[in-house]
């Protein structure tokens, strides 16, 4: 069910998670192919809880890259709001 | 060569911008590359991202970063104006004179079916703005923040939060 919240509301994270969260995510942003493993040392015993993020983090970011890809005269930000709207228009 | 060592001497005088043109071109190409795909626009825009960095090197400060993360933010901001500059709209002969209907899908359709978007779109504020600011946008955290006028950290945590959800969405 779209715009619900789900269990995923109730996880919480601690600084150290945090931080390495966006080292990383910063580091594939910038196409430094970080090894996910290194992140993950950094927060000892949250790896059950990272690695899931992390991998989300470098699907989201594929997705981005292979769509722009695909097109790179589109404009992902313009397209989101044209396809929201035509949605709207249906529903 | 340190990065402020570098930055100071290109300043000075005394190292031509050509070093640095020569150490960062090649990275910096490749992250263009890898946000537009097409490698003579890449080429294109690498240039276009030394040459701003050239006009604006006095403004590095190594104490705030690397020269690659500053850098890395100048192609960004190059890439991000290149996707939003206007266009011409266009259209194929076929499709204007009605005598055939378009048979390629295109970049809505491409998008509506990808399930990634969708999950995106069907989650619940204010994660979903999080992901898609900077995904769909091209925000760093800490420019999400700004915008949202909150924390980093809590707009770390939203972003976290969101992939979550997205996870067991897919």
């Amino acid at each position: 069910m779209a715009h619900e919240r789900d269990d995923a509301t109730d996880i919480d994270f601690n600084d150290a998670e945090l931080d390495m969260f966006g080292d990383f995510t910063e580091a594939v942003q910038r196409c430094e192919h970080p090894d996910m493993e290194k992140y993950l040392a950094r927060c000892p015993g949250s790896e059950a809880k990272m690695r899931p993020i992390l991998e989300m983090a470098l699907l989201m970011d594929s997705a981005v890259t292979q769509y722009r890809r695909k097109y790179p005269h589109v404009d992902l930000r313009k397209l989101r709001e044209l396809v929201q709207k035509q949605r709207g228009k249906e529903k | 060569m340190r990065d402020a060592e570098l930055v100071a001497g290109i300043l000075d005088g005394s190292v031509d911008f050509a070093v640095l043109w020569d150490e960062y071109w090649s990275r910096v190409y490749d992250c263009v590359r890898r946000m537009v795909g097409d490698a003579e626009l890449a080429r294109d825009l690498a240039n276009c991202v030394m040459e701003r960095a050239n006009e604006q090197l006095a403004r590095f400060d190594a104490n705030k970063g690397s020269l690659w993360t500053w850098l890395h933010l100048k192609v960004r901001t190059v890439v991000i104006a290149y996707f939003r500059r206007p266009r011409l709209r266009t259209v194929s002969l076929e499709v204007l004179d009605g005598s055939r209907e378009p048979t390629c899908e295109g970049p809505e359709q491409v998008y509506e079916r990808a399930a990634v978007w969708r999950a995106v779109d069907g989650l619940p504020e204010p994660e979903r703005s999080v992901l898609a600011l900077n995904y769909h946008d091209g925000y760093s955290w800490d420019e999400v923040a700004r915008l949202l006028g909150t924390s980093a950290r809590t707009v770390r945590r939203l972003a976290m939060r969101g992939l979550s959800m997205l996870r067991g969405r897919l």
